[in-house]
């Protein structure tokens, strides 16, 4: 039983880091209708900048290393910076085309950012400094310590992911749904003609939409790099995952990227303790195909509810 | 006009086609593939962009600063080195092209360090038909020395996993009888080799292998897999894992205050584990090597690695670049054998001639040597521990060398 | 026949029948040669026309987006090596060519299953969905491998020619001619399909689910129907790869492989037969650039054939949009067929560069927008009923 609490309770540990990640590919996706590859890797890369001003190492020059929550904050304006960039440069050219188009765009964007980081930074991996411990007003946040629940443990620095994850999953909710910001955003999505029509600058909000997801980006990058450790392919499985909790949970909502995510880091933590050889006694299935499974899962979820769990059902009016 | 104008984009993208598929074609019309009168060219297939890239590209620059280095100091049998590095994305297909290449049109004289399982898996068969020398295969597989009768062109370099594994185990049943063991490994043939000669090293009446806990390389997490093998008793703690997964292994067990022995494949043993786990953490693990850890700059060994690497553009000092260096200077060693005969035959004899050759960055007491019947380059291990924060090797040098 | 198609077909076989294969025996025959690389290079280039002529059927011509269609070409590879490694089809020839219909048909009929649960699928869940199955596969390969060798992967070996072709062909040749062959009755194949009831009934399904399913088309069973069409190619395209390569392992056919087919028929060409082929011929050449950047000496970095490869990508699609072959059609002034006429006139009506209203069910071809009247021919073209 205490085995079992506690693959759950590791399960939304790593659950939470795929929803953070979803959260900022749902984001891109309701306020542009795009499908962005390159999530991952632009999280990656502001993650590298947040290392170089953490190590004091900028691209060969050597400046004084930085406190992290400052070197964090300017990594969040780097981060929507070049976010915004990117959308005027890069993707504002392909706007209007068939989506397939604009995915193979964040397909090339991919394999840039990859080895542009790769070039910049080698590939070693490198150890990322976790955020230092907080303490305010008795609860920790961060840290090297653990809370016990019952029979369970979390660590300080998981239980903050989820705080955070939930928290900015909140704040996603309410900034779509309530903000008259967020309404012109989700207004551009649908149909960018009538939002025109409405005073709504588009382009602006396409430009908001790509920075505040790289934003979300930024900060699961830097609080997963100390997990995982830094280095070009770090976002490679997470960005998977993450695609496979924001489509359970369904693109257009915020909550489901999140409860997506859990449900996939416990299903996978589950099914790779209990099909071990100790557990069920057959040869075609076992923990190496928990991967396998958890996908199954999600597309089992996505038969009954095509638009995942919290997904929007999309009216097709002829 | 439809259907005649369709001929004509056709023909037009054909045209496109054709032209790119004349690229210049450059190939120097030595006598000897690979061989004129001022250099010597090799080839290697390695990725060089993409995910494995990140980690395998220092091995290649480390090889190119090496080789730059010797041809500093005159080259080898007067004549330059000249290493063609080609990139193929980890791919075998993509590595079958760019091997085909190497050989067909850049005509190189061997391919050396082809890095990678399955892509080298893709080639090997073709370089033994071409009789292209295809030597220190920079994968840990036993294939490449296991039948020199039917590849006798393929020479591997590093010890395979599977005898890796096989040490490994005999090592716990010799040191930790009667307590349950666990791996931990990478679900691919890295791990899966490890785990079959982990399995034939252990002794069975000594110990017991209680759990084996597999990991994708494009996991986020291991602490699911941690917690297993806590949960099923394991004592002692194999780990068949990069060395990010590594650290995870150790940091979490340390954290869920579970300290088992802790016993890792030589893909561990470089310094910069102790940046990714704190030194108080790392202390009293295990691991097995072959090279001399970087960080001993007081060996001559190490300085000069440094000193070459900083002169001729090399990579950082590490493990990755250390193997380069160690993979280098045994070309340098199997050419010079054979300027004599300076042909893809003669540098087979030469190298399948090599006998008790240390390469200088190999710990002392391990050998290269090489035959006829005798395809595995390293073949010898050394077990590390961790303590105060460096690798620190002991014991005996533990060999699988059949031939003398 | 005009004369101009009968000197374009002679053209085309002197290229492809004799230039390729045979220009090193005769070079006072062609201006310059072409050594046996580069013939290696032409095999590959139609063994990858054959997978993205089917991931064009059903990405490009049916609307569905599949980002797994490395599991098809798994799926054909595996049946053939395991046929010609432990079940002796490598004995002759005959048998080993066996295994290229017999592998299409094992993947078809697991497309077909695969595409059942797809009909509730639509866009970036229909992605997500075959991305998933492309993550999936290595797993599954690496687990069963009393059937699949595991991680060792199977290297196959050839069979020596027949005795007729011997002579005449060596080994680098007749795999060439085979590819070669493949390659182009796949083609006419796809070319068939394009023009016919299915072709006009995938289309009619991917710019509007609803009015074709108003003008009586069954939409279930077509759209399964592309799917198990798109993973037959896929699976023959897997066992072409195994005579080619003579390697499979696990980790030969994952996520990243399956992603560049997709770009490699979007690069090429959406709902386009020449646009399979020259997306194909670009994922094979355009690693050259790198070398032909060292040759003119400019900066060539270890990282530069990635970044390339990403920036191609990207300013292909920007600046053109129908791909290769799109651009290819307007270069010979070609009128753009029914078939691609929906997304010019599409296309046309947004304006290319302007952000357009974009309708969430379809995601591989733009729908005509909600409130759009059926896209009419604009001026100057005529309808035409061949693609």
């Amino acid at each position: 039983m205490e085995l079992l609490l506690q693959q759950v309770m590791t399960g939304l540990a790593t659950g939470s880091v795929y929803g953070l990640v979803a959260l900022a590919i749902v984001l891109i996706y309701r306020s542009t209708d795009v499908i962005n590859f390159a999530q991952g890797q632009m999280a990656m890369f502001t993650t590298f900048f947040a290392w170089m001003l953490l190590d004091g190492s900028v691209l060969g020059h050597h400046i004084h290393p930085m406190q992290f929550w400052i070197a964090f904050t300017l990594t969040l304006v780097f981060a929507s910076i070049m976010g915004a960039l990117l959308e005027r440069i890069v993707i504002r050219p392909v706007e209007g085309r068939p989506i397939l188009t604009i995915v193979i765009v964040t397909l090339g964007l991919f394999a840039i950012f990859e080895n542009l980081a790769t070039w910049s930074w080698g590939g070693i991996p490198k150890a990322f400094p976790p955020p230092p411990e907080i303490h305010v007003s008795g609860i920790t946040f961060f840290g090297d310590g653990a809370l016990d629940i019952g029979p369970t443990v979390i660590s300080y620095h998981d239980l903050t992911i989820m705080l955070v994850a939930v928290g900015i999953m909140i704040a996603l909710y309410a900034f779509f749904q309530y903000t008259p910001v967020g309404l012109a955003m989700r207004g551009t999505a649908q149909n960018s003609v009538a939002a025109r029509l409405m005073g709504i600058r588009v382009g602006n909000m396409l430009t908001l939409g790509w920075a505040l997801s790289a934003l979300v980006g930024a900060v699961g990058g830097m609080l997963i790099a100390p997990l995982v450790l830094l280095q070009p392919p770090m976002m490679m499985g997470v960005l998977l995952y993450a695609f496979a909790a924001a489509v359970l949970g369904g693109m257009d909502s915020a909550p489901g990227a999140v409860v997506g995510g859990l449900i996939l880091g416990i299903v996978e933590n589950l099914v790779g303790t209990y099909t071990a050889k100790e557990y069920i006694h057959v040869d075609w299935f076992g923990p190496e195909l928990k991967l396998t499974a958890a996908l199954l899962v999600i597309v089992l979820v996505l038969l009954v509810r095509p638009t995942g769990l919290f997904g929007r059902r999309t009216l097709r009016r002829v | 006009m439809n259907k005649a104008g369709h001929r004509r984009s056709l023909l037009l993208g054909l045209a496109a086609a054709l032209l790119a598929l004349v690229a210049a074609c450059g190939s120097d019309e030595g006598k000897v593939p690979g061989v004129t009168d001022s250099e010597i060219v090799l080839g290697q297939h390695t990725p060089l962009s993409g995910s494995y890239a990140a980690v395998y590209a220092p091995i290649a620059s480390a090889q190119q600063a090496y080789f730059d280095y010797v041809n500093s100091q005159g080259g080898v049998c007067g004549r330059s080195i000249v290493l063609k590095v080609e990139d193929d994305f980890y791919d075998p297909a993509r590595a079958l092209d760019v091997t085909k290449r190497l050989v067909e049109q850049d005509k190189v004289l061997a391919i050396v360090g082809g890095l990678g399982t399955a892509p080298h898996s893709a080639v090997y068969e073709y370089l033994n038909e071409k009789r292209v020398p295809d030597l220190f295969v920079s994968s840990g597989a036993r294939k490449w020395g296991s039948d020199p009768k039917h590849f006798p062109y393929t020479i591997g370099f590093i010890t395979d996993y599977t005898s890796e594994g096989a040490i490994i185990g005999k090592y716990i049943s010799a040191h930790f009888p009667g307590q349950k063991v666990g791996l931990l490994y990478q679900n691919d043939d890295f791990g899966k080799d490890g785990l079959a000669g982990l399995r034939a090293g252990v002794v069975a009446e000594k110990n017991e292998l209680v759990s084996l806990q597999s990991y994708e390389s494009s996991d986020v997490d291991i602490r699911s897999q941690v917690l297993n093998l806590r949960d099923a008793g394991v004592e002692v703690v194999v780990g068949y894992s990069l060395p990010g997964f590594s650290a995870q292994l150790i940091s979490g067990a340390s954290r869920m205050g579970w300290k088992p022995e802790i016993i890792l494949s030589y893909v561990n043993t470089d310094p910069v584990m102790f940046e990714y786990v704190p030194k108080e953490v790392m202390e009293g693990v295990l691991a097995t090597g072959y090279l001399i850890p970087p960080d001993r700059t007081d060996e001559t060994a190490i300085a000069q690695h440094r000193q070459i690497m900083g002169d001729h553009d090399g990579p950082q000092p590490s493990n990755y670049s250390l193997y380069g260096q160690a993979l280098a200077e045994t070309v340098v060693k199997v050419l010079g054998d054979t300027c004599g005969d300076l042909t893809r035959e003669g540098l087979l004899r030469a190298a399948e001639s090599l006998r008790g050759f240390h390469a200088s960055v190999l710990l002392q007491g391990i050998d290269i040597n090489l035959g006829p019947s005798d395809h595995y380059a390293i073949q010898a291990l050394q077990m590390h521990r961790a303590a105060g924060g460096r690798w620190e090797p002991f014991g005996e040098i533990v060999s699988l060398d059949q031939s003398g | 026949m005009t004369r101009r198609r009968v000197i374009g077909f002679a053209l085309l076989a002197f290229f492809l029948l004799y230039w390729i294969p045979f220009s090193h025996i005769f070079p006072d025959w062609v201006p310059f040669q072409l050594g046996s690389y580069r013939i290696f290079q032409a095999t590959t280039i139609a063994m990858w026309a054959v997978v993205a002529l089917g991931l064009n059927l059903l990405t490009g011509y049916n609307g569905q987006i599949s980002l797994g269609h490395g599991a098809f070409v798994a799926i054909g590879a595996y049946t053939s090596a395991i046929l010609m490694s432990d079940y002796g089809w490598d004995n002759n020839w005959l048998f080993c060519c066996l295994t290229i219909p017999v592998g299409g048909l094992i993947t078809g009929a697991v497309g077909f299953l695969v595409g059942v649960p797809a009909l509730r699928l639509t866009g970036p869940y229909l992605a997500v969905a075959t991305l998933a199955l492309a993550m999936s596969t290595p797993q599954i390969l690496y687990k069963y491998e009393g059937l699949t060798h595991g991680s060792q992967g199977i290297n196959v070996t050839l069979p020596p020619l027949p005795g007729v072709v011997d002579s005449v062909l060596n080994q680098t040749q007749w795999l060439y001619f085979l590819a070669l062959a493949i390659a182009i009755i796949m083609a006419i194949v796809a070319w068939n399909i394009v023009r016919s009831r299915l072709g006009r009934a995938f289309v009619a399904i991917r710019d509007s689910e609803i009015a074709a399913q108003a003008m009586g088309i069954s939409v279930p069973r077509f759209k399964t129907m592309a799917f198990a069409i798109s993973a037959f190619f896929a699976g023959v395209c897997g066992a072409v790869y195994v005579q080619i390569i003579g390697f499979v392992s696990p980790q030969s056919f994952g996520v990243l492989q399956s992603i560049n087919y997709l770009t490699t028929v979007v690069v090429g060409g959406l709902a386009s037969i020449l646009g399979s082929i020259l997306g194909a011929a670009a994922y094979v050449l355009v690693p050259e650039i790198n070398g032909l950047l060292e040759q003119l000496h400019l900066p060539a970095t270890d990282q530069a054939p990635g970044v390339i490869y990403g920036a191609s990508l990207v300013l292909v699609m920007i600046f053109m949009p129908y791909g290769l072959a799109g651009s290819m059609h307007r270069l010979g002034k070609m009128k753009i067929p029914l078939v691609r006429q929906n997304l010019s006139d599409f296309a046309r009506q947004i304006g290319l560069g302007g952000s357009g209203p974009r309708a969430g069910s379809s995601a591989a071809a733009p729908a005509p927008p909600k409130d759009a009247h059926p896209p009419r021919p604009p001026d100057g073209e005529k309808d035409s009923d061949s693609s």
